[in-house]
């Protein structure tokens, strides 16, 4: 059984979801991991799909014309560090928006080995937002990361807050 | 000292858009927000020299009071036996005209001086906004004339629960709030101006959605207590008070504390999924 990763991107209007998953669903698809947003108006959607279908076939199947759909097969892979090993932390950036933003700050998360494992990036106004999850080897300086962020943060003219992640496990 | 505990007084008013209550919350003022830096040189206080860390901080050059226990200079009785007493009609405590005594006043007409100026409110990115508030002397006129500035900006923003200083660009201590009208509000002071306020007990810790008037089109899930003590001091009269609010109120206390270090609500998102896009507006 093949694994796909499927991407949908098109014009967000009731129905869109619905129209993609039920194609998956008439060729016997597995949806798996997924995520959906909205971007600028637009319905970008992410999914990791299992099934006997190859990406191609898959691609035929869920074709439309409002639609830009990609599909391509794909090995699952480990994370990059094993379970438990990694330490969770929760960076937020904001700030008058200006370009190099993002590069900035994950370039000095990915010198210390920092993996970015979810990002969300809002534009409301003049205000630019950064919220990622950020997994780190457990090797790493905390400290002297945060004063490396504080500092890409006064460069940027931005506010920047690193935190670990708080789990609330019952 | 007055000591402010949970009441579930009068039945809740409707929500002014008929929405659902996650879009109310102290946020409301989408189109007031971006605006030019308030000029803030009318506040100035000078620091005391004492260098005491019990004394006021700062101490303005204000009129001897005549009282510290009796009725307060905004012309409302200080005797207030918590939230036993109505919240829809009493006066606002503590943040009115000191008795047209200080120069600011002088500066203004007869109705500004006696209910404040609404002001603007600042959006982010705005410094102010990220900078830690100065402890001020309560008992200050500028202090008192600034508190009835807030609870006036707050009135002017009928979907907002609650402003701190820094958000109408006066970097003091300095919040106002009012939790009546917000339907997930489980208890409420009322109307209130607290001074100098600091968190001296938080548990029960619970996430909700939550946005800001500072920040136009974005809300989060933010995880915060929901029963809280609060102790503070009153504009004008100095009284100590002491808060005990839960649930919604306990939110929107701890929102605008943070606004008096600096923070957003953005510093305190628990994960990049936890960020959305306002959709609509209870202001609109």
């Amino acid at each position: 059984m093949g694994l796909s990763a499927v991407t949908v991107l098109g014009v967000d209007r009731p129905g869109v979801i619905a129209a993609v998953t039920g194609s998956l669903a008439d060729c016997g698809a597995n949806i798996q991991d997924s995520t959906m947003t909205l971007l600028g108006g637009h319905v970008a959607m992410m999914l990791l799909v299992s099934g006997e279908l190859d990406s191609t076939e898959l691609l035929k199947r869920l074709s439309a014309s409002d639609l830009v759909v990609t599909a391509s097969a794909i090995e699952a892979r480990r994370h990059f560090c094993d379970e438990g090993d990694g330490l969770g932390y929760v960076l937020t950036v904001h700030g008058p928006d200006r370009p190099g933003i993002v590069s900035a700050v994950s370039a000095v998360l990915a010198a210390d080995g920092g993996n970015i494992t979810g990002m969300s990036t809002r534009l409301s106004g003049r205000l630019y937002v950064l919220i990622a999850d950020v997994e780190l080897p457990k090797e790493v300086d905390v400290a002297a990361l945060m004063r490396q962020l504080a500092a890409v943060g006064a460069s940027l003219d931005s506010e920047i807050t690193f935190r670990p992640v708080e789990p609330d496990l019952i | 000292m007055l000591r402010l505990t949970g009441r579930r007084p009068t039945p809740r008013r409707a929500l002014p858009c008929g929405r659902d209550p996650a879009c109310f919350s102290f946020w409301g003022a989408s189109g007031a927000v971006g605006g030019s830096p308030v000029d803030s040189a009318r506040y100035r206080t000078s620091p005391t020299e004492s260098g005491n860390p019990h004394d006021p901080p700062f101490r303005a050059a204000c009129p001897p009071r005549s009282s510290t226990t009796g009725p307060s200079p905004c012309g409302h009785s200080v005797k207030r036996p918590g939230r036993q007493e109505s919240a829809g009609g009493e006066p606002p405590h503590g943040c009115r005209d000191p008795g047209g005594t200080s120069s600011a006043d002088a500066e203004r007409t007869p109705g500004e001086a006696a209910g404040g100026t609404p002001r603007e409110v600042l959006g982010a990115p705005h410094r102010l906004l990220s900078v830690v508030a100065e402890p001020v002397d309560p008992t200050a006129p500028e202090v008192v004339v600034a508190a009835a500035d807030l609870l006036a900006t707050l009135r002017s923003e009928p979907s907002t629960a609650g402003l701190a200083a820094p958000q109408i660009g006066l970097s003091w201590r300095l919040i106002a709030f009012d939790a009546r009208r917000h339907p997930r509000s489980r208890s409420w002071a009322g109307e209130l101006v607290v001074v100098n306020p600091r968190l001296a007990a938080a548990s029960h810790w619970d996430h909700a959605r939550e946005g800001c008037a500072s920040i136009a089109g974005l809300t989060a899930d933010v995880r915060r207590a929901t029963r809280i003590t609060v102790h503070g001091h009153l504009p004008g009269s100095g009284e100590p008070v002491t808060i005990e609010a839960d649930a919604f109120e306990a939110r929107c206390i701890q929102h605008q504390l943070d606004h008096l270090d600096g923070l957003l609500f953005l510093d305190r998102v628990p994960g990049a999924l936890s960020l959305h896009r306002r959709l609509h507006t209870c202001d609109a």
